[in-house]
């Protein structure tokens, strides 16, 4: 269904890039000579799908966003030609913004207008793009939302923006990219906000519309994983340049460049343990450890409710029992929304439960103000995922620290207390003196660990530790948190959305799913043969950095429903490819197998005990 | 929506009661308003009972109370201590004169504020942006006071284009608006930038600039709706506060609204009428808040369905 419109150009000789950038740069207009984007020059081949991958800050997103002519307005483009089908692009870009190249963004929640009904935005480009109006807009609304394998299309229409989930708002957001029938889509980060399982479901919708329609596709992501799924051609970007650009298998079977290589070793591998720093070539570093011994911490029917707007009541945590044991590493993973987070807090006595206990050490955790919560902060602490906001922006980092220390009467000697605990965490004595601006992200985090270490705690519960911080530097807090937990002999709880990082740091991993623990078993266990339908649909959405593994995943279908409204039975089953009439009906419970794995299904119950599971008809 | 207004309107009927009941305590402990209002030393005791029957003071405190209460609902507030009129007739005369020159007031604050925010917004750096900044702290940092007599010394002593004080032609009105629409206009103004600011550096601006939307469409639709959410709080919160502000301004020029009269009645000692309008003020400030949240809640449908 391409409209061939009067604007579109004829088709390109063969050999002529689809796109084309040439010597592109991008500066401050206060200060010309910084470049932002310096001298990139990429093409994308007619129908290609060019990738761009970088860590922040690296200017993929501003090279984006210059094909556009969208650069935010404190920043120019000092030289450089864009080109379309040979033809130079002119500035405002007039007739091809949303008509010949579309656009998607990071957070489609912030995306799109909240203010504005599904129905009016798309129907509304319909007929800026197309001339439509009236009842035929919104039939092609309607259709644009098929196309994008939207549910229930048509009530959509009359729905807000807050209404939807996040991959039903990019959904949304795609769909209005196609409005004008556009040769080619920039997808910047398109997948970065959205959950695992949701990541692949949008990433295959954009493989299938570029099928469909020879759309080409410029995708900037930080994540290897996703490039290598989607794009045929990558290029790296680092600290505004292109260091090395190569056809997607090439690239990531042998990377040329240094930079890239790295990046690669960054991620966590799915094969063995090896330590990242073993495989980025840097020596482990050696330092003394301390004498304090972590001790176990045990949940028992632990249970939270929250009262949502409206009066409902929303089960964030239901009758989770586990037992961490002294020493041990858990990693908690799930997706958005399932508990994890809500979990680590009432482990740590920073919220209440609605009922259960929790037993740090046999003890129950304080969790009201007071001298037993003060006291309680010794053994246990909790690093989160954003070092900035749990900062003191106007005190140094070495003050902070040397506070806690003084608060807690920890030694005499809080200073040199305080450089130990610095070099602990890879951080210099010269970072003492700085503020919380004025550390890189890495570092930050870094110093919101020394700062937790030290009380001496026991048990750390570390929130999505390393989700706001770049690849290498991910990589980098990672392994000083393995080997910080080695040396302190501490009890960790790991809670990540990112199921191969959970693996790289713990022990044993336990899976959640809406409120409840679905799977817990030892971390390679988990990884290698996943027994629930969940655990085994979120490592399928797992991406490798590796084009040639492009495997045929398990995709769930839909979304995670609104925990105000649990479904009956197990939660799991509206979306579960092995769910049975009993499903629906009784909720499994958390049942151990003689290997040591807990799991909460029918299907594998009724498998461990030699029977056939019998699928609903 | 019904639920939210529905809560939305007790919490505002409590916020009352809570001010008419701190209103009769303070105005009881702060002292006996006959000893105040007569020269104790040289008044004949009969006449101060004779005072104190006429406005119930003799009564228990609770009886005072009660019949303070009955008085707010049949719309009598007492008479006034001075001339022994009716409170709610004194007032109730005074009221029109004042929302004219706050309706006036009104339109002209938003006529300069919005503009001028919206201008600066969209030409942030710009000499625009500094010079309307610069204007707004200046507007919002002159006193009152300062601003009327240098304009009555202007307009009405030097070049007599405008009468200096009183109130019958629409030429009365030009100086006491003015004066108050240039300090609040100011405030408006700062806030409106502020917002629209805020708006512009949203994602969905910039989404709908790459859908291809021309740039008067992005305003219109993405930006001015967007940014009048946390405005209508601001400026429905400048609706009650007029009234407070009347009273400078109707003193300098002479208005005999209930500015005016709040401040004959506070240096009379007039406590029935003080009273009376610190309720009226206390009112309009709750009944503003009110339309802030219902209006905030109809512009916003997060809230508006949840709700």
């Amino acid at each position: 269904m391409r409209i061939s419109s009067p604007s579109s150009a004829a088709p390109a000789a063969a050999g002529t890039p689809q796109l084309s950038i040439d010597g592109l740069s991008v500066v401050h207009r206060t200060s010309p000579h910084n470049l932002l984007v310096s001298d990139v020059s990429l093409q994308l081949p007619p129908g290609g799908a060019l990738g761009i991958v970088g860590e922040s800050g690296s200017g993929k997103s501003l090279t984006c966003l210059s094909i556009m002519d969208l650069l935010p307005g404190a920043l120019r483009q000092s030289a450089g030609a864009i080109r379309m089908n040979g033809a130079p692009l002119a500035p405002g870009r007039k007739g091809i913004r949303g008509r010949r190249i579309a656009m998607i963004f990071q957070d489609p929640g912030a995306t799109m207008n909240p203010l504005r009904r599904i129905g009016p935005f798309l129907s509304g480009l319909v007929k800026l793009h197309r001339g439509l109006a009236g009842a035929a807009a919104e039939a092609e609304a309607v259709r644009l939302l098929d196309a994008v394998r939207m549910p229930a299309a048509r009530e959509r229409l009359r729905a807000y923006p807050h209404e939807l989930s996040g991959g039903q708002n990019q959904r949304v957001m795609i769909a209005g990219a196609l409005a004008g029938d556009p040769e080619i889509l920039l997808a910047d980060e398109p997948t970065t906000a959205l959950d695992v399982t949701t990541q692949a479901q949008i990433l295959d919708l954009l493989a299938e519309l570029r099928a469909e329609r020879g759309m080409g596709l410029v995708l900037v992501s930080h994540d290897f994983g996703v490039i290598a799924e989607a794009a045929d051609h990558v290029a790296v970007m680092h600290a505004g340049c292109v260091v090395e650009q190569a056809p997607a298998d090439r690239l990531f079977s042998s990377p040329q460049h240094p930079y890239t290589a790295s990046l690669l070793a960054s991620i966590p591998p799915e094969t063995g343990r090896a330590s990242i720093a073993e495989r980025q070539g840097r020596p482990p570093n050696n330092l003394p450890s301390q004498a304090t011994r972590g001790i176990g911490i045990e949940a028992r029917r632990l249970s939270r409710t929250f009262e949502a707007r409206g009066g409902a009541r929303v089960n964030a945590l239901n009758d989770v029992n586990l037992a961490v044991q002294p020493g041990e590493m858990l990693g908690v993973v799930g997706e958005s929304g399932c508990g994890k987070s809500t979990f680590g807090r009432l482990l740590v006595g920073l919220d209440k439960p609605s009922s259960g206990d929790i037993l740090a050490g046999g003890e129950p955790v304080a969790t009201k103000d007071g001298v037993a919560f003060r006291l309680s902060r010794r053994r246990l602490q909790m690093v989160w995922q954003d070092p900035l906001s749990v900062l003191n922006p106007r005190l140094t980092i070495g003050y902070q620290i040397m506070e806690v220390l003084q608060t807690h009467r920890i030694t005499d000697d809080a200073e040199s207390r305080m450089f130990e605990l610095l070099r602990a965490v890879n951080l210099k004595a010269e970072h003492a003196s700085r503020y919380a601006h004025q550390l890189s992200g890495g570092q930050r985090q870094r110093a919101v660990i020394a700062r937790a270490l030290a009380v001496e705690p026991q048990i750390v519960v570390f929130d999505e530790p390393v989700s706001a911080l770049d690849l290498s530097v991910q990589a980098q807090v990672i392994e000083m948190i393995a080997d910080i937990r080695n040396r302190f002999d501490l009890t960790g709880i790991f809670i990540s959305h990112d199921i191969r990082v959970v693996r790289y740091v713990s022990d044993r991993i336990a899976v959640m799913y809406l409120g409840r623990i679905v799977e817990i078993g030892q971390a390679d266990d988990i990884f290698h043969t996943p027994k629930h339908p969940y655990t085994q649909a979120l490592l399928s959405a797992v991406l490798s950095p590796d084009p040639k593994r492009r495997k045929s995943r398990k995709i769930l279908r839909g979304d995670p429903p609104d925990p105000a409204h649990m479904p009956s039975g197990c939660p799991f089953h509206p979306r579960c490819p092995r769910a049975a009439v009993r499903c629906s009906a009784e909720p499994p419970a958390l049942h151990t197998s003689t290997d040591g794995r807990s799991t909460a299904c029918h299907a594998v119950d009724v498998e461990t005990s030699g029977l056939a599971w019998e699928f609903a008809a | 929506m019904i639920r939210f207004v529905f809560i939305r309107t007790i919490r505002a009927i409590l916020t009352a009661l809570t001010v008419v009941t701190t209103t009769f305590v303070v105005l009881r402990i702060t002292g006996d308003p006959v000893q105040s209002l007569l020269p104790v030393e040289t008044t004949p005791p009969e006449i101060i009972e004779l005072y104190r029957r006429l406005w119930n003071l003799d009564q228990p405190l609770w009886q005072q109370y009660v019949g303070y209460w009955q008085g707010i609902f049949h719309g009598t507030m007492g008479r006034s201590f001075v001339d022994g009129r009716d409170v709610v007739g004194i007032i109730a005369e005074r009221i029109p004169i004042t929302l004219e020159l706050m309706g006036w007031t009104f339109v002209a604050m938003l006529a300069i504020g919005l503009p001028a925010g919206i201008a600066a917004a969209l030409n942030r750096g710009s000499w625009i942006d500094r010079t309307v900044m610069a204007a707004a702290v200046a507007g919002h940092a002159l006193p009152g006071y300062v601003m009327g007599i240098l304009m009555i010394w202007l307009f009405a002593v030097e070049l007599r284009w405008l009468p200096s004080s009183g109130y019958g032609t629409p030429q009365h009105l030009i100086m006491p608006v003015l004066t108050l629409a240039t300090a609040y206009g100011a405030v408006i103004a700062r806030f409106t930038r502020a917002a629209v600011l805020e708006v512009l550096g949203q994602p969905h601006v910039l989404a709908a600039r790459s859908q291809g939307w021309p740039g008067r469409t992005i305003m219109r639709r993405e930006v001015i709706p967007n940014a009048a959410i946390p405005l209508v709080t601001i400026i429905g919160l400048f609706l009650g506060g007029l009234i407070g502000g009347s009273v400078i301004v109707e003193w300098i020029f002479a208005w005999p609204g209930i500015g005016r009269l709040l401040v004959t009645s506070v240096a009379g000692r007039d406590l029935a009428i003080v009273q009376a309008l610190v309720l009226l003020f206390s009112a309009t400030m709750i009944i503003a808040n009110l339309l802030v949240d219902l209006a905030y809640a109809f512009l916003n449908p997060s809230i508006r369905l949840r709700g």
